[in-house]
């Protein structure tokens, strides 16, 4: 029964801690953007019991933590002032449809069935027989699509009537 | 840069909420591993195999007197008397200033079960098991 009370202190204090820590690290961390960010959310997500139940002291939760979030600002920060290295940390979108068309290679490097990116241009109110209204689609680096239709009424061009 | 500053105060000040409950305060139970939980997690990796791990557990001068070769040695001697351990959890049996008992209540694959108690010191505001005669047959 002892430790019945012990556990919501660790809870709070520890909850108390992260989130500041979260708080302080921006507000990429909490969107999960990218795979580097999400790494970083489960990591921490999954260290947290570790203090709940005094597995580890909290000096040594509040030092692991609070190093994992100053390496992930630290490479935030790197990424931030370079383009070459942005690329690295957080890769680059992927061009999946042009003009309408399924861009097969980069399809393929996702691993996007045809099916699977009709469903995600649905998802984003393009029927698949809409799909020339697509002047491009990307897959971006936090996994979501987006999609540039052709503004309307522009000028005809030759592959128009091809 | 301001992000980086604003995480080492917050890592600055949660240290030092830290230090001064254990070390100011005499925290023993709750922003460190009480003894029971030290005594569990002996225990459990004693059961895993987890040698090197079990002996961060101990006290300096127990860490010196029993390597990995000698917890296994121990280990196994209790597997032999009784069987593999599949469960294992640990009790506070009284917790004083610097010294504290323990007990790990061991469950076998038998369905035995088993109490052994431990003594704790309190080195550097961390419990750290100081005698494993108990473990002895």
């Amino acid at each position: 029964m002892d430790e019945l009370y012990r556990i919501p202190i660790r809870a709070v204090l520890g909850f108390i801690v992260l989130h500041a820590l979260v708080r302080a690290s921006g507000k990429r961390t909490v969107h999960e953007g990218t795979a580097f960010d999400f790494t970083l959310a489960l990591i921490l997500g999954d260290m947290f019991d570790d203090i709940l139940w005094a597995e580890v002291p909290a000096s040594q939760f509040a030092t692991a933590v609070a190093v994992l979030v100053l390496a992930h600002t630290a490479v935030s920060l790197v990424a931030y002032h370079s383009q070459p290295a942005h690329r690295v940390i957080t890769g680059e979108p992927a061009l999946v449809v042009e003009d309408g068309a399924f861009v097969h290679a980069a399809m393929q490097e996702e691993r996007l069935a045809p099916w699977d990116l009709d469903a995600l241009l649905r998802q984003q109110g393009v029927a698949a027989e809409d799909r020339r209204q697509v002047h491009e689609a990307r897959i971006e680096t936090s996994g979501q699509m987006s999609v540039l239709k052709h503004r309307p009424g522009r000028e005809a061009q030759k592959r128009d009537v091809q | 840069m301001r992000s980086l500053l604003t995480e080492a105060l917050i890592l600055a000040a949660a240290l030092g909420l830290s230090a001064a409950a254990v070390h100011g305060w005499h925290d023993r139970t709750t922003l460190v591993p009480p003894p029971a939980a030290v005594v569990e997690e002996f225990l459990r990796a004693l059961a895993a195999g987890r040698y090197e791990a079990a002996r961060e557990k101990l006290a300096d001068d127990l860490r010196h007197e029993f390597d990995e070769n000698r917890l296994r040695m121990l280990t196994e001697g209790l597997q032999d008397r009784h069987g593999a351990i599949r469960h294992v959890e640990g009790q506070d049996r009284s917790i004083g200033t610097d010294t504290a008992v323990a007990a790990g209540e061991l469950t076998f694959a038998s369905g035995e079960k088993s109490e052994v108690q431990f003594r704790l010191d309190r080195h550097h505001g961390l419990w750290q098991i100081s005698d494993l005669s108990t473990l002895h047959p």
